[in-house]
């Protein structure tokens, strides 16, 4: 966050805010809570292979409910088995089920660059990331966002608003 | 002279003797042999042209295809998973809207049981847009308005599946022949056997004609003193139907009955008996005329024909003697006595014991009212659904092609809204005046799917679809897009800056000038620019947007998603736009999706009629505003529905839940609008008079009633709290627009886009030093 004014009352708490991670980790750690962070490292590039929409499939199963998780993954297996189309109907199923599940929203991103619609790949993409903290998920989206804009050049990019 | 003439000229004939006779006798019975001869072979080649005519005809149009087949359209399946938000006695009258009968004991497709709030469920088998699902029994049990676990018959747990979905209606061709096909091996049990019994009793053994059959009639009809039974084969009457018309001549008999022979020689007994299945006329629905048993099955039980039981099996085959004599809804003692004629005639023939049959004749007819019957019940819904396939269909491929279009009807939100609607108008229609109207448009909040769309008062009724056509001055509904546009400027507007709703007076083009008011006719003085938002204030809007500049803000209302032409006169600012609540609709959803523009889209799928996918109608999202910005507006717009216009919807649905919304009114109130969004649900509602009379309705008083009665029965979910890397919540002195403390009179905590907030300290703050409290608040916001 960025300081306001020397003046300004609200400033005044923000200049200590250097102090708050460590704050949030002492009342973590008296809590008896624990936070054990991602023992696999971050892919450094992006993927769409089995194992890793698995993987991600499963460290954003918190509060997943079990229907959208099984839609999830029988359009994998469409999309997998060559049939993007058929994956795209059954993650609307998903989506009216969970409307704010970035996953969702990454998977009809990737279908959609399948089907060859790189704008509304790349805009799909982009809502994804306004819904997720994860930080695999995060980066698995940059880094087709990346991908996709290196492959179909400017024009994605300049379809985008700037935000 | 003649009579002499006669004689002399006999009398030769006489002389001529025995031999001239018998000379000429041959030559003339040669002759007349010749011409018979003549006349035989040229009628021979007559009739073998006509057969070979006639052979043509019923070849080509029994091979082609054989009806033009109107497109199904479907509502949106009702997915059941764990964790579904739905009050059980709902999903019960679901169940029965889609045909699904109550049992003891649950055996066969399209019937379920329910124990409390444990149902078990045997699903139909359908084929959907990813694929055919097969039919299978579930048990689902509802705990506090949540479907709780829904597991198979042996006790594991499914983690999702759905009901077929419901038909909504069909796009009928000109004709308005409307009907489902059915394949023979389809049909129910005793379908096709009660058929031939009543029917024709001869059709496996006659070849298009059975003279047994008409000796049989003759017989009855003689015996009766009148025409009781028909000699006509199922053959000839197929004939009778499918090629040829309704005229009683000779020669269209006779054409019958060559046809009918003709049909017997090509085609096998089930082929023309599939055929006949489909095409027999089965009764009326205004100008809907329906064909075949499957829709017939559908129009007088409201379930598939598959499912039918022997009693209803013997009512439909009742009605082919005469659809409008038989009516079961008109006339129901007179379909009685004939369903029950039929029952005794298949216990005379064998084809059921008396016992089956006195169970059935013990049953009622069973035909649904027609007020139950869902098939196009929803014109305004597939109006909308008709607008949309029209940019990638014809209307003639619509009407017979037989495609089958899924929607994203929810009928549950549809049959809600239609409900508040008619509900809320009743109480306020005043005395003397003629009924108010409305119209209604939901949709799901974040992917734009149209959930429900009610076109007027009677909802059933196909006229003008107020939704989509009624375009109408949107008043203040469009001042969201005004303080947005003044939130994208983060550096110049604030939540908290003071707007002066003060008197304005703008010079027009034409000299004139413009001087709005406030609805109260007072005015307020400065105002943090949230609350002129939230209390609706006009003076405050028109000075904000003449700083603005108005073609900004149409700017922000074409990147909201309005199309079509807009004057960017001062006036536009206040609302002198006509639009449609279908339009609003559309600008509303991308406020509700966070700044994404997502196309409102009624249809999800189209099939062709072998169930091959056409087209997929894909979720488009495009991000039009900043995440920032959205958070900014929606927050004034949630403090609309707390402290401004929109309070009085927390009447009706409770305080936890947060809303965003806007009121409404047009000139001399002539129109009522309200819009507004949960985080999933978004609807807007209008009512007003079609002659454009004053309701003495503002948009609080009437729009807003109908929209919180249709939220209230929505399981809604909250919106969240303005939050995200940008955003950082400041207490300011609502007074001065400054940096304020709980020492203030009016501090408030407002949301703001980062490096946004004001600098200056207001004079109520004082020199304050952090205190321990701001400090741990400014530590979790």
């Amino acid at each position: 966050m960025v300081g306001v004014s020397a003046v300004s009352h609200r400033q005044d708490v923000l200049t200590l805010h250097w102090l708050r991670p460590l704050l949030v980790l002492f009342l973590l750690l008296s809590g008896g809570c624990s936070l054990q962070p991602s023992l696999i490292p971050l892919q450094a590039i992006w993927s769409a292979n089995p194992s890793m929409l698995i993987r991600l499939e499963q460290e954003t199963a918190v509060g997943r409910p079990a229907a959208v998780s099984s839609l999830l993954e029988s359009s994998r297996q469409q999309w997998l088995g060559g049939n993007p189309d058929n994956g795209l109907v059954i993650l609307h199923r998903a989506l009216r089920i969970s409307p704010d599940d970035p996953l969702v929203y990454y998977y009809m991103a990737m279908m959609q660059s399948a089907l060859g619609e790189f704008h509304e790949a790349s805009q799909l993409a982009r809502r994804s990331l306004t819904l997720t903290d994860a930080p695999l998920m995060r980066e698995q989206v940059r880094l087709f966002l990346d991908q996709l804009n290196r492959s179909t050049g400017p024009d994605i990019q300049g379809k985008q608003t700037r935000v | 002279m003649a009579g002499t003439k006669r004689k002399s000229s006999r009398q030769p004939a006489k002389r001529a003797g025995k031999s001239g006779k018998r000379k000429n006798e041959p030559r003339g019975r040669r002759r007349w042999l010749s011409l018979v001869l003549k006349f035989g072979i040229a009628g021979l080649a007559v009739l073998m042209a006509l057969m070979v005519y006639l052979d043509a005809v019923v070849t080509r149009k029994f091979e082609g295809r054989k009806w033009a087949i109107p497109a199904k359209v479907y509502a949106q399946p009702l997915e059941l998973y764990a964790g579904l938000r739905l009050d059980p006695d709902l999903f019960q009258l679901q169940l029965r809207r889609q045909g699904y009968q109550p049992v003891k004991q649950v055996g066969r497709p399209g019937t379920f049981s329910r124990e409390n709030n444990r149902f078990h469920i045997y699903i139909r088998g359908f084929r959907f847009p990813d694929g055919r699902e097969s039919s299978r029994q579930v048990i689902a049990i509802f705990r506090n308005g949540t479907l709780a676990a829904l597991g198979d018959t042996a006790g594991r747990d499914v983690p999702v599946t759905r009901l077929d979905p419901q038909l909504m209606g069909s796009i009928s061709p000109a004709t308005h022949e409307d009907r489902i096909l059915v394949r023979l091996d389809q049909t129910p049990k005793y379908l096709v056997q009660t058929l031939v019994t009543v029917e024709d009793r001869d059709f496996y053994d006659h070849w298009g004609l059975s003279f047994k059959g008409i000796a049989r009639a003759m017989f009855a009809n003689v015996k009766a003193g009148g025409i009781v039974q028909g000699g006509s084969t199922l053959t000839q009457q197929l004939v009778k139907n499918f090629f040829l018309s309704n005229e009683r001549t000779l020669v269209r008999k006779a054409e019958e009955a060559l046809m009918s022979l003709l049909l017997e020689m090509h085609y096998s007994k089930d082929e023309i008996l599939e055929t006949y299945l489909n095409e027999v006329y089965l009764g009326q629905q205004g100008q809907r005329a329906i064909h075949g048993f499957a829709l017939a099955s559908q129009f007088y039980f409201a379930r598939p024909l598959q499912e039918l039981d022997l009693s209803r099996v013997a009512l439909l085959v009742a009605i082919v003697k005469g659809p409008s004599w038989y009516n079961p809804r008109r006339y129901p003692e007179r379909a009685l006595e004939r369903r029950n004629l039929v029952l005794d005639m298949l216990v005379e023939h064998g084809v059921v014991t008396a016992s089956e049959a006195n169970r059935a004749k013990g049953r009622p007819l069973g035909v649904v009212p027609v007020e139950r019957l869902q098939a196009n019940a929803f014109p305004a819904y597939i109006d909308l659904v008709k607008r949309q396939l029209r940019t990638d269909y014809q209307d003639k491929d619509l009407a017979s092609e037989g495609l089958r279009i899924f929607t994203n009807m929810n009928p549950v939100v549809q049959h809600q809204a239609q409900e508040s609607l008619t509900r809320k108008l009743k109480q306020l229609d005043r005395k003397g005046k003629p009924p108010l109207e409305g119209a209604i448009v939901v949709t799901d909040a974040r992917t734009g799917d149209v959930q429900a769309v009610v076109g007027g008062r009677d909802p059933g009724f196909a006229g003008f679809n107020r939704a989509l056509d009624a375009r109408r001055p949107i008043g203040s509904l469009i001042k969201p897009a005004v303080y947005l546009t003044a939130l994208m400027r983060p550096e110049q507007y604030t939540l908290a800056t003071l707007i002066n709703d003060a008197p304005v007076s703008v010079k027009l083009a034409n000299g004139q000038l413009w001087e709005p008011g406030n609805f109260d006719r007072k005015t307020h003085g400065q105002v943090p620019l949230y609350q002129a938002l939230a209390k609706s204030y006009n003076l405050a809007t028109a000075q904000l947007g003449m700083d603005l500049g108005v073609e900004q803000v149409v700017k922000t209302l074409r990147s909201m998603g309005l199309s079509g032409q807009v004057n960017a006169y001062p006036s536009l600012l206040l609302g002198s736009l006509d639009l449609s609540p279908l339009e609003i609709a559309a600008m509303y959803q991308t406020l509700a999706s966070g700044g994404y523009r997502v196309p409102l889209r009624a249809i999800n799928a189209v099939l062709d009629s072998q169930g091959n996918p056409l087209r997929h109608y894909s979720l488009a999202v495009e991000q039009v505003f900043p995440a920032s910005s959205m958070a900014l507006i929606r927050y004034a717009m949630q403090e609309t529905m707390r402290t401004g216009t929109g309070k009085s919807a927390y009447r009706a649905i409770p305080d936890s839940i947060s809303l965003a919304g806007k009121t409404g009114t047009s000139d001399e109130q002539r129109d009522s609008w309200f819009a507004g969004f949960s985080r999933d649900t978004l609807a807007v509602a209008w009512l007003g008079y079609d002659d454009n009379a004053p309701t003495h309705l503002t948009g609080g008083t009437g729009a807003l009633r109908v929209w919180s009665d249709l939220m209230r029965q929505r399981p809604l979910k909250s919106l969240p709290k303005a939050s995200g890397d940008s955003i950082q919540w400041v207490t300011v002195d609502e007074k001065t627009g400054l940096l304020g403390s709980q020492s203030c009179s009016q501090s408030r905590v407002l949301p703001f886009i980062e490096g946004s907030a004001p600098k200056g300290r207001a004079p109520c703050a004082g020199e304050e030093k952090d205190s321990v409290v701001d400090w741990f608040r400014a530590l979790f916001e």
